[in-house]
C-alpha cells in the first residue's frame, strides 16, 4: 500500500517539496550560520535595500538585514507554527468527532454542540482578542491558539463518519465479544479514518502556515522572531511593494505557497488511498498490460 | 441450604432450557417528518426456547420480525415487553452481566461481508475473543486454542488463514472466521441470523454441516433464522413461525412441513420451490402467485388474526378476535380459528392457492 501511495507523481513531488523544508527548518539556521557564515539578525549598514548581489544572494531589507538569512530562518518559524497548529487542532478534532460520533445520545449532543459553537465562532476578531489578553505572543502560544481555535470544521467530518462506522456489523460483533469502548473507538473505528485525518492534518497545516502569516501581518506576533509572516509583515510597514523591494517579500510569499502546493499534492494521494473511487488506471498496470500483449504478439 | 433448594425448585420448574424469551415484545418509536409519531411493532409476544444439542429454526418472510428478535436475544435491543431468560434468570441490563451473557450466547451475523473490520487480520479477530473470554491462557495456549478453532471450522492451513485479511477471503470462508470467533468465546447459545443467505449456494451445505457438527459434537444449542423451508427441515429439529411480529406456528419440524396446521405456514411452505415438483403442478400452484399479498403494515398491524387480509379461509372470528392458540399435541401448536370452528381438515384437503382460487370465485359469485 506504502509503494502504491509513492508511485503518484503528484505525491512524491509533494512529499518532496516538504521534506526539503523540513529539512530547511531542521537544519538551515545552522547551516546558514556555520557554512554561508550568515546572521539573520546582523545589520550590514553599508548594504541597506539593496537587489540581490553576489555578496547577499537574495539581497537585503531595509535594515540591512540578509533576506536569504531571514528566509531560513523564517522556515523554522512557520514550520513550527504549522506542525503545532496542525497537530494540536487535528489532535482536538479527533478527541470531539470520534467519540461524538461513536457514543451518540448525549455525549454527541454535548460534543456536538460544543462543535458547533466553535464553528459559528467569529475566529479572526476571537484570536486578536485572544492574542491581545496573552500579551506575550511568542510562536507557541499563536500556534496554539490556531489549533485550539480551528478544529471545529475537522471534528465535524470526523463524527459523521464515526457515526456511520459506529452502526457497521464489524463493529457491533466486537462489541457483543464484550470489547470495551474505548478500544472500539480506537481500534476498530479510528483506523478508518486514518485517510481522513492525514488529510485534516496537512490541510490544517497548510491553514496554520498562513493563519500565522496573517496574525502577522496584523501585527499579532513576537517582533524579536522571525518567521515568513514577519518577515511579510515587516516589508509592508517599510512598503516594500510601494518602493519595489519585491525581493523582501517574494521569497517568504513564495515559501508558503509552496508549502502550501505541496501539502495538497500529497492530499490528492491520500485521497485516492481513502476513497478508492478517485483512483485511475495506474500507468504501471496499463504499462504491464502493454508489455503483456506485446510479448503476446512476439510469441 | 435454602438456596440449594430454591435452585433446585427452579431446576425443576424450567427443565433443560438455556435460553428463553418469554412473551417478549419490541416496540421501536419512529418519527415522521413533521415530527408524528408512530409505534412500529416489530415483535409482539414472542416465545422462543432453546434446548442444549437442539436447533430450533424460525422462518418468516422478510419483515416478520425474526431479526429483531434475534437482536434482543443477543441483547442488542432491550425487550419493550417481556424478559430473556439464561437458564432460568432473568437477564438484567447493566454492563458486567452483558458481558457475562455474551460469553454465552453469541450471534452471527448475517453478511459476513460486514462483520469483519476489513482493517484486522483473521488472527487478531481470534486473539481478542480469546483474550477477552480466556484470560487465563498464555500466549502459546491462545496460539494452540486459535489452530484448534480455524481447523474446527476447517480452515487449513490453519497458520496461512490467521495471517490472511477479511478481503483475501470467499465469503465462505469470511463466514467461518465469524463463526470461530463466536466460538472462540466458547458460548452455549448461537443464534444465527440467516447465516447462509449470503453464500454461494455451492458452500450452503457445507455451512450447515458445519452448524449441525457444532450441535451434535459440541451440545450447542441454535437458533436458526432464515426464509427457506428446505435449509431450516435440512438442519433443524424445530421449527417456529412468524407472521408480521407474531408467532403463527410451532413444532416439530417434520410435522410442521409436512401437516402445516397455518395458513400462513401452508403458503410458506409451498412458495419454497421443489425440484421434485412436475411442471404442469407448478403451473396450477402458481396460478394465483401474484395476488398472494404483501406482508403488512407493522404500524399499523390488521385487527384479528394479522394474516386475515391475505388468507383464503378467513371468517368473520378472523377479522375481529386475535385467534387463540390450540394445542395439537407433542408440542405443535398453531394460533389460527379454523383449528377452534372445527375447519381444520379444510387446511390438508387442498393447496394455498387453489384455496384462493376458490375464495375469489366465490367471491365474485356473491357479487
Amino acid at each position: 500500500m506504502s509503494t502504491a501511495f509513492l508511485s503518484s507523481w503528484k505525491v512524491r513531488v509533494g512529499l518532496g517539496i516538504m521534506a526539503f523544508f523540513c529539512l530547511l527548518a531542521a537544519l538551515g539556521p545552522w547551516a546558514a550560520h556555520t557554512l554561508l557564515g550568515l546572521d539573520p539578525r546582523a545589520n550590514d549598514i553599508s548594504f541597506i535595500a539593496q537587489p540581490p548581489s553576489s555578496q547577499h544572494l537574495l539581497g537585503t531589507n531595509q535594515f540591512g538585514q540578509d533576506v536569504l538569512a531571514q528566509v531560513i530562518a523564517g522556515a523554522r518559524g512557520s514550520m513550527y507554527v504549522g506542525l503545532l497548529g496542525a497537530v494540536v487542532g487535528t489532535a482536538m478534532a479527533i478527541l470531539v468527532g470520534v467519540p461524538s460520533g461513536y457514543y451518540g445520545g448525549k455525549v454527541d449532543a454535548a460534543l456536538n454542540f460544543l462543535t458547533n459553537l466553535f464553528l459559528v465562532l467569529p475566529v479572526l476578531p476571537l484570536i486578536l482578542i485572544v492574542a491581545g489578553y496573552l500579551e506575550g505572543t511568542g510562536l507557541t502560544t499563536i500556534a496554539l491558539i490556531i489549533g485550539f481555535f480551528g478544529w471545529s470544521g475537522g471534528a465535524r467530518t470526523l463524527r459523521a463518519q464515526a457515526l456511520s462506522i459506529a452502526n457497521r456489523d464489524f463493529v457491533r460483533a466486537m462489541r457483543m465479544l464484550g470489547e470495551r469502548g474505548r478500544r472500539l473507538v480506537f481500534a476498530e473505528v479510528l483506523p478508518h479514518l486514518t485517510g481522513l485525518i492525514a488529510s485534516m492534518f496537512l490541510h490544517a497545516m497548510i491553514g496554520a502556515v498562513m493563519a500565522e502569516a496573517g496574525l502577522a501581518f496584523l501585527g499579532i506576533s513576537d517582533s524579536s522572531a522571525i518567521s515568513w509572516g514577519t518577515m511579510i509583515q515587516s516589508a509592508q510597514q517599510q512598503s516594500a511593494v510601494l518602493r519595489g523591494l519585491w525581493w523582501w517579500f517574494v521569497p517568504p510569499g513564495l515559501c508558503i505557497a509552496l508549502i502550501g502546493t505541496a501539502c495538497a499534492l500529497v492530499n490528492f494521494g491520500v485521497d485516492e488511498i481513502a476513497n478508492p473511487k478517485l483512483r485511475v488506471a495506474r500507468p504501471v498496470s496499463v504499462r504491464g498490460a502493454k508489455r503483456l500483449a506485446r510479448a503476446g504478439g512476439g510469441a | 441450604m435454602s438456596k440449594v433448594l430454591r435452585e433446585k425448585a427452579s431446576a425443576a420448574e424450567v427443565p433443560d432450557y438455556v435460553l428463553e424469551a418469554r412473551d417478549v415484545s419490541k416496540h421501536f418509536t419512529v418519527r415522521g417528518p413533521l415530527g408524528r409519531t408512530s409505534v412500529v411493532r416489530a415483535v409482539e409476544d414472542a416465545t422462543v426456547r432453546l434446548r442444549p444439542g437442539q436447533i430450533l429454526a424460525l422462518v418468516g418472510e422478510s419483515g416478520s420480525g425474526k431479526t429483531t428478535l434475534a437482536r434482543m436475544l443477543a441483547r442488542f435491543h432491550e425487550p419493550t415487553q417481556g424478559e430473556i431468560v439464561l437458564r432460568g434468570e432473568p437477564v438484567s441490563g447493566n454492563r458486567r452481566a452483558r458481558r457475562a451473557y455474551h460469553s454465552e450466547v453469541q450471534l452471527i451475523f448475517q453478511d459476513p461481508f460486514g462483520s469483519l473490520n476489513p482493517l484486522h487480520r483473521v488472527r487478531y479477530n481470534l486473539d481478542r475473543a480469546l483474550r477477552l473470554h480466556q484470560p487465563h491462557l498464555t500466549a502459546t495456549g491462545r496460539e494452540r486454542r486459535l489452530t484448534e478453532l480455524l481447523e474446527r471450522v476447517s480452515l487449513t492451513p490453519a497458520a496461512e488463514f490467521a495471517a490472511k485479511f477479511p478481503h483475501e477471503l470467499s465469503g465462505g470462508q469470511r463466514q467461518r472466521v465469524v463463526i470461530a470467533r463466536a466460538l472462540a468465546v466458547e458460548p452455549k447459545v448461537l443464534l444465527g441470523d440467516e447465516p447462509i443467505s449470503m453464500l454461494d449456494v455451492s458452500i450452503r451445505l457445507e455451512m450447515l454441516n458445519l452448524l449441525q457438527r457444532l450441535r451434535t459434537e459440541d451440545g450447542l444449542a441454535l437458533l436458526y433464522i432464515t426464509h427457506d423451508i428446505a435449509s431450516a427441515r435440512y438442519l433443524c429439529d424445530e421449527i417456529a413461525v412468524m407472521y408480521a411480529g407474531q408467532m403463527v406456528e410451532s413444532g416439530p419440524k417434520e410435522e410442521v412441513i409436512a401437516s402445516p396446521q397455518h395458513p400462513y405456514t401452508k403458503l410458506l411452505i409451498e412458495s419454497s420451490p421443489d425440484p421434485e415438483r412436475g411442471v404442469g403442478d407448478r403451473e396450477a400452484l402458481f396460478a394465483g402467485a401474484d395476488e398472494l399479498g404483501e406482508p403488512p403494515s407493522l404500524i399499523d398491524p390488521p385487527t384479528g388474526c394479522r394474516f386475515h387480509p391475505r388468507c383464503p379461509f378467513a371468517m368473520r372470528e378472523c377479522i375481529d378476535e386475535t385467534p387463540p392458540r390450540t394445542e395439537l399435541g407433542e408440542g405443535h401448536w398453531a394460533t389460527c380459528w379454523l383449528h377452534v370452528k372445527g375447519r381444520a381438515g379444510e387446511l390438508a384437503e387442498t393447496t394455498h392457492a387453489a384455496a384462493a382460487a376458490a375464495r375469489r370465485e366465490t367471491m365474485q359469485g356473491a357479487l
